[in-house]
């Protein structure tokens, strides 16, 4: 009884170590982005000494910087207006995308939930397919779009597509979904109009799918790239996801910096939403 | 129930906790971008712009200058005088008759007794100078004197040894022609030929009639010997039918026969036809008598010539035997050849000797009874000697005959012997008379030498002596000096006193008390009669706007109102610019007042004209910074563009740009905070 107690402890432990080392080489990068943020620009050469003269040898890391600097933040946060100009920018695009699928689909996402319409199946399938499409596939089709809509080279074109996105359809279809139609039925029965019962009962409860949805939606408009590089070209429209491969490998330092603070909002909403999010996953079919 | 409300109250609050952490960040985020786009604006270089306007460029020249005098009077005084006292300072306004300084009068004192010490000296030389000179003249002429009186010696004593030159040749000459008028007989060459001829002549004429003996000597001889052989075949005795003389004629003629035999031997081509000729008659006898004369002349020779055949002929028989046996064995070409030659003289030996020897074979067996042909033969012998001894006896007589009339040998000795004696004299004499010609001549050339020698030296006695202006100098010297010392005394008369000729400004002092004056001014005046100059100086660029005789306008210091001048002067400067004069008006102005002048010019009108501000220099070349816009990550900026312009003019103001560059909406800096690169950001500065 004893031993197997033992063996048990035993196998729970090896188990922790292997989860823990999984979750540390999956942490790795931020670590890397973290304490690259606050390297000197003669620790970051000695560490990317093979990057810089394209020589041999294996780029090499420190745990702790040997001089730590916060050179590369206060030249990010005081010295370089352009990061804000993008950041902004990308919280302007972002913000935008959100409130209007919040607007387009959780209507749409009711509707397809709670009505019973002739074709609804027919149309959510095709909704499903166009989800299922990648950006690339329909990349062309919408620029030619979105040049007869003369929306090129601005943030619409941009945040229109997204807005239209069938993806959040589909999450919050889920949240709606698990609302008891007996409910619905019983509102009904006590006078509740159709408007009344979406956004007292509907949206009440299909919340954690709504939620679910602007999260999984913020991080995947956030670090966006395609989109804004094949619509904008403007740079002053740029989102701060084109930021980052601007700058060059002498400027590694500040590279770090600028994705460590662009990490931050993401980290926010994650913090914010994380109950939400498991759920959208739920709705969305992602888990399990 | 209570459980899941209060979860919710937790999870709301963290929601409520986490969204204000996160508006706080971005407020954060957003007063970052505040204060970033401070800074980076803040760093901008700020900027002034303008746009380029149509404009005449005028040119101004504004200058200060300073009056200075028209014209200055120099104040001179004797050089050399000690400086005691200067009563004016320069820029002090004097009158004529004012004193300007003082000179120290004991010093003075002692230069007025110093010239007079130099003037006695002066002529203390001039007339030592005078004195020598006469002395000078009086030597030159004794000198003349002496030069004539040795020119007449010298012609004297010449034409005497001439003279005397001359009677010594005459003489040798006479001599010489009465040697010559001596002469001594002397027989010609042909004459002396002509007698060597003669004697010649009876000498071989005498060899001729002994050799014709001798010839028919043996002509007898071998007659006698062919009768002796004929005899002797016949066999019957002669001997009482001939004479002694014969029998001693056939005995030398049996020593001849070996004599002929033996010469036939020895001689080869030659002894063979004597051979022959001998054997063919007497015509060719003499031929050979004469090629022999004078060797075989005596008796002596010929018997040791007979001796010597007869040894020859031995020894030479014995060789022609053995010749021709090696004939017969060797075949040999040359021995043939040679053979050949010898066989025929052989040949012909043999032949005869058979002949002879076939033809005494039949006469050996008529000895016994002679026939009448051998009696024949034999009395035909008997005449042809006895003929032959009729012709040697009158051969003996001619030689008789001729040795009586002897030619004598001719003989000259004394002749020559005299001629030489008389020869030897007369190239005597003739040296003589050479020696006297050439005596004769020297004298002549020294006579003409010395003569010339002695008009050189009276030519040269009379040569007038080299100028001489030492006295003038002296007396220029002394007048100087007289005038120096009437001077000093003057200025002592005036207890060395140095006043002023006319008013004026003093402008210059050059002496100092205690000083010498030296030859230069003392002092220097302004003229006060002649008007004052405005003095300035331009830069080279103004002086393109400044030319001579333009008018000016000048406004002094102190007058309210501008003056039109003139500028009647200008040069070039050291420091690249002009120096300008201008003659002010009379009674304008005083020396050491200040003014200014200005000069506007009107330029041409030009449709681009930028402040001079706007435009910069590099390396000989003109540029603007336009202000252009640019979008960039934060927007649209201003950024600053470097252009290439020429400009067409340019004053202190404006420069007139050329068009096509820039037009007349372009922006284009004309201040800035920092200095610009090119596609630098700048912040337009707000109006």
């Amino acid at each position: 009884m004893r031993v197997r107690k033992i063996f048990r402890c035993a196998s729970e432990a090896v188990t922790k170590l292997i989860f823990i080392a999984a979750g540390i080489v999956i942490c790795a990068p931020v670590f890397l982005v973290v304490t690259g943020s606050v390297m000197g620009k003669g620790d970051l050469y000695e560490c990317l000494a093979p990057v810089f003269e394209q020589g041999t040898g294996f780029v090499t890391w420190k745990l702790i910087p040997q001089y730590p600097t916060m050179e590369n933040y206060i030249r990010l946060l005081f010295y370089s207006p352009e990061f804000f100009v993008l950041f902004w920018n990308s919280v302007k695009m972002v913000g935008l995308i959100l409130l209007g699928q919040m607007v387009v689909g959780v209507p749409a996402a009711w509707a397809f939930a709670i009505y019973e319409v002739r074709g609804k199946n027919v149309l959510f399938t095709i909704y499903v397919v166009l989800m299922l499409l990648p950006f690339q596939v329909t990349m062309l089709s919408s620029y030619l779009t979105l040049d007869r809509l003369s929306l090129l080279d601005t943030h619409w074109a941009v945040i229109m597509p997204a807005v239209f996105s069938t993806f959040p359809i589909f999450i919050i279809y889920g949240g709606f979904r698990a609302i008891p139609k007996s409910l619905i039925e019983a509102a009904r029965i006590d006078g509740a109009g159709e408007v009344y019962i979406f956004f007292m009962v509907g949206i009440g409860l299909g919340k954690g799918g709504i939620l679910s949805a602007l999260v999984l939606g913020f991080l995947e408009y956030w670090n966006m790239i395609e989109q804004p590089f094949a619509f904008l070209e403007d740079k002053t429209l740029w989102p701060l996801s084109l930021y980052l491969p601007e700058i060059s490998w002498t400027q590694a330092g500040f590279a770090f910096a600028a994705s460590v603070v662009m990490l931050i909002p993401a980290i926010f909403v994650f913090v914010m939403g994380q109950d939400y999010l498991e759920q959208g996953i739920i709705y969305s079919g992602l888990k399990g | 129930m209570m459980e899941k409300d209060e979860e919710k109250l937790l999870l709301r609050r963290r929601m409520e906790k986490w969204m204000k952490i996160f508006l706080i960040f971005l407020a954060f985020v957003w007063l970052c971008t505040i204060i970033s786009k401070s800074i980076y604006v803040s760093g901008l270089p700020m900027v002034k712009t303008d746009t380029a306007s149509k404009k005449y460029v005028e040119h101004i020249v504004n200058t200060d200058g300073i009056v200075t005098a028209g014209g200055e009077i120099a104040v001179n005084t004797q050089a050399g005088l000690r400086v005691d006292k200067i009563y004016v300072h320069e820029g002090d306004a004097v009158q004529a008759g004012d004193v300007l300084f003082t000179i120290d009068t004991s010093d003075l004192t002692e230069l007025i007794s110093a010239k007079e010490t130099e003037l006695s000296k002066l002529q203390c030389n001039l007339s030592d100078w005078q004195v020598n000179a006469m002395i000078d003249a009086q030597k030159k002429e004794v000198a003349i004197l002496w030069a004539k009186e040795d020119y007449e010696t010298a012609d004297k004593e010449t034409a005497v040894a001439k003279a005397r030159a001359k009677e010594a040749l005459d003489k040798a000459e006479a001599a010489l022609g009465k040697h010559l008028a001596d002469t001594v007989p002397y027989t010609a060459d042909n004459a002396r030929r002509n007698a060597w001829d003669a004697y010649h002549d009876w000498v071989n004429k005498g060899y001729g009639i002994a050799d014709k003996i001798t010839a028919k000597e043996r002509e007898i001889q071998d007659l006698e010997e062919q009768l002796a052989e004929l005899e002797k075949h016949v066999g019957k005795e002669t001997a009482s039918e001939e004479d002694g003389q014969p029998k001693v004629l056939s005995g030398s003629v049996g020593a001849d026969t070996d004599n002929t035999g033996g010469t036939k031997d020895t001689n080869t081509g030659e002894d063979n036809s004597d051979a022959g000729n001998t054997q063919n008659g007497a015509e060719n006898t003499d031929g050979h008598g004469n090629a022999d004369t004078g060797t075989n002349t005596d008796a002596a020779d010929s018997t040791e010539n007979e001796s010597e055949n007869a040894n020859t002929d031995d020894t030479d028989s014995t060789e022609n035997e053995s010749e021709n046996t090696n004939t017969d064995d060797t075949d040999s070409t040359e021995n043939e050849n040679e053979n050949a030659n010898t066989d025929d003289t052989d040949s012909v030996e043999n032949g005869n000797e058979n002949t002879e020897t076939g033809a005494l074979a039949p006469d050996t067996k008529d000895n016994q009874n002679p026939s009448p042909a051998d009696e024949e033969k034999r009395t035909e012998l008997l005449n042809k000697i006895k003929k032959a001894n009729e012709e040697l006896l009158a051969l003996r007589d001619q030689l008789t005959k001729h040795d009586r009339d002897v030619v004598t040998q001719p003989d000259y000795s004394a002749e020559e012997a005299e001629y030489d004696a008389w020869q030897n004299t007369k190239l005597t004499l003739e040296e003589t008379v050479q020696q006297a010609k050439e005596g004769y001549n020297d004298a002549s050339y020294t006579r003409e030498v010395t003569l010339r020698q002695k008009l050189r030296e009276i030519a040269n006695a009379e040569t007038t002596s080299r100028a001489d202006s030492t006295a003038s100098l002296y007396e220029l010297d002394i007048k100087q000096a007289q005038k120096q010392m009437e001077r000093l005394q003057e200025i002592r008369q005036q207890k060395g006193e140095i006043k002023a000729e006319q008013d004026g400004i003093i402008s210059k002092i050059q002496i100092e008390v205690g000083g010498r004056t030296s030859d230069t001014a003392a002092l220097l005046l302004t003229d006060a009669l002649r008007p004052c100059q405005f003095k300035f100086s331009i830069t080279k660029e103004e002086g393109k706007y400044v030319h001579l005789n333009d008018t000016v306008e000048l406004k002094l210091n102190g007058q309210s109102t501008a003056t039109e001048v003139t500028v009647d002067y200008l040069t070039e400067n050291t420091q690249g610019g002009y120096d300008v004069l201008c003659m002010l008006p009379e009674n304008m102005g005083q020396p050491g007042l200040s003014g200014t002048i200005q000069k506007a010019v009107q330029g041409e009108y030009h449709e681009l004209a930028l402040p001079v501000e706007a435009v910069f220099e590099e390396r000989d070349t003109f540029y603007v910074y336009t202000l252009n816009e640019k979008e960039g990550i934060l927007g649209s900026e201003y950024y600053a563009e470097k252009i290439k312009v020429q400009v067409k003019d340019q004053n202190d103001r404006f420069a007139a740009i050329e068009a096509g560059t820039i037009s007349k909406d372009t922006k284009v800096i004309t201040y800035s905070t920092e200095e610009l690169k090119q596609g630098q950001s700048v912040r337009p500065q707000e109006k």
